[in-house]
């Protein structure tokens, strides 16, 4: 399989996990605004928040599996690029994406293997845009996908790639669900273009804390 | 019938001046209307040794990549504009490239989900693309532990963030048959030696500041005026991007249109500048308003040999056209020694009389020169040859029979005492003449030091603009160290081809480190890939189908896979009945294909890129020999081939030039000494120039080693004339000299104002020639003397000579 493909689009699944996981500061009451409006507020709040950490469970339906696989973990990000997705299960797993570069273990091989982001398109192109959404850049993000608002209180928010874009190939849609308090993201959901269905719930999220620097190793500590 | 003889034509021609000066009128608006129509040509092929490796070298460079395309190099400011606008104007502007007739198509890439798909086709069809050992490979994958392990791992990969999209790739691959085969697209991938990733089918560089766009195109890059309106074309368009977008044009056309134009600009600049300097010359030094006449037919002659030459040969190299103003230099000579003879004597008949000899043994000296570039196997110096011998002997005759009556004879000149005469007393001459004897061997001495500059470079004068565009895209889109060298396969037809590229492979893959890349890694000829199906058929016995299903249903039902997940596998294994035709319509084929494979005059060329190295240059030689027909075109080796070819061509050319110069000299003066000395100017002149090229940095190149040989012809005139001046005495040395000075002086001026081209080539020559003659003139007046008294050359065994 082509090692372009799939950084594609293993790029937008980082993309839109990263971008929505974080806390929301809190909708206004009023409907009036627009879905512009509500992006550049998001924007407006978020942008003093320096970490954020969250424990994720993920259902995956994938058309080759009789039962549904559920795959759990931690998340750790600093922001604005440094990333660890930490799997115990089913499979031990590790990504961490720090200083320009990937990296990723896994407990059945136990090698590592490295990814240069300045070299990689794809990796560059999102991790600018996630710059870009840190520092108040929305309009690169609607410039690949539409927006369509379901609900403002809590905030619910379907983006679906626009024509001719590289996401259209791999996605139908990404709803991203804040909880009630509209504090920080409860669950998205991406159906994918071969009838897959993905649920990340997040819980137990904390934000500006210190991380351990163990977080960000990518072999795990026996 | 009454016989005619010499005095009485030239009587009765100079006795008609107005027929004649009609007759100039006239032929000068033929020739100057028939320039209109002379075909001219500025490809470097021109100046190639004809069926030499440079020519072939370089003309396949030329024919098999970027021959017919055209790549834009779009630069982004992201800054200023959205990936997504990025997108929609690349978008539109391929659309509106694909307006035009003069293009093919847009190079298309494929999305990202085509492109998985279109990789799929070769994984379907792996049974005729695996080799023996392929299958080997694979069998070790089958045993029962092998799968179950191979399932626990895609297990794992699936329950990763890109997990989901592994789906369809394990359900028609779960034994990672593909890895192979992607391996060798990829090492295929990357012989194109550019960093460029794909994006939405839209090539992007990693900095995401430059995308490039691939224009196929039908206008081949000989043709210069569809070169113009091509380039002309793609300027308007990309002209017309947004602001945050701006675009370079790499396309050889370029150069094509830039030789062209600069060849042109300094064509017209060197004849603007050479005809002010020739009346300036004429005018300030005899004062007479007729001296004028004296360019005049030389520069006839030149249009005219022009005309004369491209009906002759079909058509004419501009870098030859170039060498019109040193043709004319050189032409004017004759023109001057009837003039100034005719300044010293009242019967115009007994004027030309007095010189003729010397004057038609100059000019056979002359001529024998250039005819020796007639025997030359480089075309450009075949169309000088012809150039300047019709330009020659036309102002020959034109001197002899036309310009003196046009002319009146004018006052003798009263000699002045200069410090010149006062060094050409006869008391110096052997002083003289020792002195330039011994600067031959210091001449010799640093002559050994010459060196040879073999880059064809001095044969393009492409704009800066344009190079500087050139440099800037190989630096942004080319890996380091990807220069590459290719050697070809040729067919009568596409599988005769495929064929004998599938040998040349089986050759290549027994060495062992050798880096290479050949289509035959991943697509080989029909014979092949039905032997290589046979194979995979006799492997997927129904036997070994069914126990390797057995495993891996156990080892799914584990993991809690569904029942269906490997039956697209099993359908690839099953469905391979017949091999594929040639897969044209997937974009991943095509390019591939388009990279490895040409078609160029019915026959198929199969590439093999290697690294552009002395060392694999030689594997792939030594490997070559083994399967015949291969050429290898290496651009590192060009430079060695062009100097061996070039080399031995201007060595071929003089040999010819001095034996015709021998016989012609021994046979008119019929004596040894008085050749001799006739030849120390010329030898003094390339002796020197020799020198201070090597002293000066200068070396000899494409270009100017025709200049050299033009600096013998040039320099045996003025010995000639001062042998038959010395045997003549101080009466006919005078205006001889005088004369030499004036002939120097116009030669000079035709090869100086070469040197305000902008063409290297032209520039080049100009250098070479002002070097040379002055140095043969300095040889001529000051040495040529001494040699005759060192000769003892009597001045009555002289008078033969005349």
């Amino acid at each position: 399989m082509p090692a372009k493909t799939l950084n594609s689009f293993f790029a937008l699944f980082l993309f839109f996990l990263l971008f929505f996981l974080l806390p929301s500061p809190g909708i206004p009451e009023e409907t009036g605004i627009s879905d512009r409006e509500l992006l550049e507020n998001l924007e407006e709040k978020m942008a003093d928040i320096s970490t954020v950490s969250a424990d994720f469970r993920q259902e995956k339906q994938l058309a080759v599996l009789e039962r549904t696989m559920t795959i759990k973990g931690r998340m750790a990000m600093e922001i604005p690029d440094n990333i660890a997705w930490h799997v115990e299960e089913p499979v031990r797993y590790r990504m961490i994406i720090r200083n320009s570069q990937l990296r990723q273990w896994d407990e059945d091989t136990d090698q590592i293997q490295t990814l240069d982001l300045d070299r990689n398109p794809v990796y560059g192109a999102m991790f600018q845009q996630l710059t870009g959404w840190f520092s108040g850049r929305y309009e690169e993000l609607l410039e690949h996908y539409n927006l369509k608002v379901e609900s403002i209180q809590p905030p619910v928010l379907v983006f679906t790639p626009r024509t001719d874009t590289m996401a259209e190939d791999f996605l139908t849609s990404v709803t991203i669900v804040f909880g009630e308090d509209a504090r920080y993201i409860e669950k998205i959901i991406m159906h994918e273009v071969n009838d897959s269905l993905s649920t990340i719930y997040f819980d137990n999220a904390q934000f500006d804390k210190d991380f351990d620097e163990h977080v960000w190793e990518v072999r795990p500590p026996h | 019938m009454q016989k005619i003889s010499f005095e009485s034509l030239f009587r009765r021609l100079t006795h008609r001046p107005r027929t004649i000066g009609l007759m100039l009128i006239l032929c000068s608006i033929i020739a100057s209307v028939g320039l209109l129509g002379v075909p001219f040509e500025g490809m470097l092929e021109t100046m190639l040794p004809e069926r030499s490796e440079a020519l072939k070298t370089i003309s396949f460079l030329r024919d098999s990549h970027l021959g017919d395309k055209l790549a834009v190099n779009v630069k982004i400011e992201p800054e200023k504009m959205g990936k997504a606008s990025v997108l929609a104007e690349l978008d539109r502007l391929a659309d509106r490239f694909e307006q035009s007739d003069m293009i093919e198509q847009v190079v298309r890439f494929p999305g990202g989900g085509e492109m998985v798909e279109n990789v799929m086709f070769f994984l379907d069809h792996s049974g005729e693309l695996l080799r023996k050992d392929d299958i080997e490979d694979m069998h070790e994958k089958l045993g029962r532990d092998e799968i179950k392990r191979l399932l626990g791992r895609w297990y794992g990969r699936l329950a990763r963030p890109e997990g989901s999209f592994l789906m369809q790739i394990l359900r028609r691959d779960p034994f990672d048959i593909s890895s192979v085969i992607l391996a060798r697209m990829e090492a295929l991938s990357a012989s194109f030696g550019y960093r460029a990733e794909l994006e939405n089918g839209h090539l992007f560089h990693p900095d995401g500041r430059h995308a490039m766009l691939l224009l196929e195109t039908n206008v081949p890059v000989t043709d210069t005026v569809g070169s113009r309106d091509l380039i002309d074309f793609s300027k308007s368009v990309v002209a017309r991007l947004p602001e945050g977008l701006s675009a370079d044009l790499i396309a050889g056309h370029q150069h094509s249109v830039s030789n062209e134009d600069i060849l042109r600009r300094d064509i017209h600049r060197t004849v603007i500048i050479a005809s002010l300097g020739f009346l300036v010359l004429f005018l300030g030094i005899f004062k007479d308003l007729r001296a004028i006449i004296l360019f005049v037919f030389p520069a006839v002659s030149v249009i005219f040999a022009i005309n004369l030459s491209a009906l002759l040969l079909g058509r004419l190299s501009y870098l030859v056209i170039g060498f019109g103003a040193v043709l004319a230099g050189i032409a004017v000579d004759y023109g001057i020694q009837v003039y100034v003879s005719m300044r010293h004597n009242s019967d115009p008949y007994l004027a030309v009389k007095r010189i003729l000899k010397p004057l038609v043994l100059g000019a056979l000296t002359t001529l024998s020169v250039f005819a020796a570039f007639l025997a030359s196997a480089i075309p450009g110096y075949r169309q000088l040859g012809v150039f300047a011998v019709i330009s020659i002997t036309l102002s020959v005759f034109a001197a002899i029979f036309f310009l003196p009556a046009l002319l009146k004879t004018g006052p003798k000149v009263s000699p002045k005492e200069t410090l010149g005469k006062r060094l050409l007393s006869e008391k110096n001459h052997v002083f003289l003449a020792i002195f330039f004897l011994l600067s031959i061997i210091v001449a010799i001495f640093f002559s050994r030091n010459l060196q040879m500059n073999t880059s064809v470079t001095q044969l393009d004068g492409t704009a800066e603009q344009i190079l500087e565009a050139e440099e800037d895209f190989q630096k942004i889109w080319t890996k380091n160290g990807s220069g590459q060298a290719v050697a070809v396969v040729t067919g009568g037809s596409y599988q005769e081809a495929a064929e004998k590229n599938d040998r040349f492979y089986s050759v290549l893959r027994t060495e062992r480190g050798a880096q290479f890349s050949n289509f035959a890694m991943l697509w080989p000829s029909e014979t092949t890939r039905k032997r290589n199906l046979e194979r995979w058929n006799n492997f997927w016995t129904q036997e070994r189908i069914k126990q390797t299903r057995g495993y891996l249903n156990e080892a799914a039902q584990e993991y809690g896979f569904a029942k269906d997940t490997f039956e697209p596998f099993w359908n690839t294994v099953k469905n391979q009945g017949s091999v594929s035709p040639r897969p044209i319509d997937n974009p991943v084929f095509a390019q591939l294909e388009d990279r490895f494979v040409h078609s160029h005059h019915g026959q198929y060329r199969f590439m093999t890129f290697f690294p552009d190295t002395e060392e694999a240059g030689q594997t792939m030689s030594d490997r070559a020999e083994i399967v015949p027909e291969i050429f290898i075109a290496s651009p590192s080796a060009l430079g060695k081939s062009l100097s061996k070819a070039i080399s031995s061509e201007v060595k071929y050319i003089s040999a010819i030039a001095m034996a015709l110069i021998l016989f012609i000299v021994l046979t008119l003066t019929g004596s040894i000494r008085m050749s001799v000395a006739a030849l120390t100017p010329a030898t003094v002149g390339v002796l020197w120039l020799f020198a201070i090229m090597a002293i000066t940095g200068l070396s000899l190149d494409i270009a100017n080693m025709i200049a050299g040989i033009v600096v013998i012809g040039l320099c045996i005139d003025y010995g000639i004339f001062m042998v038959h001046g010395w045997s003549r005495g101080q009466s006919v040395m005078r205006p001889i000299r005088r004369a030499i000075v004036l002939s120097a002086i116009s030669t000079l001026t035709g090869a100086g104002v070469l040197i305000f081209a902008q063409h290297p080539a032209l520039l080049s020559i100009g250098l070479t020639l002002v070097i040379g003659v002055t140095a043969g003139f300095m040889a001529a007046m000051l040495a040529v003397p001494g040699m005759c008294v060192l000769l003892r050359i009597k001045r009555e065994e002289a008078e033969t000579i005349c």
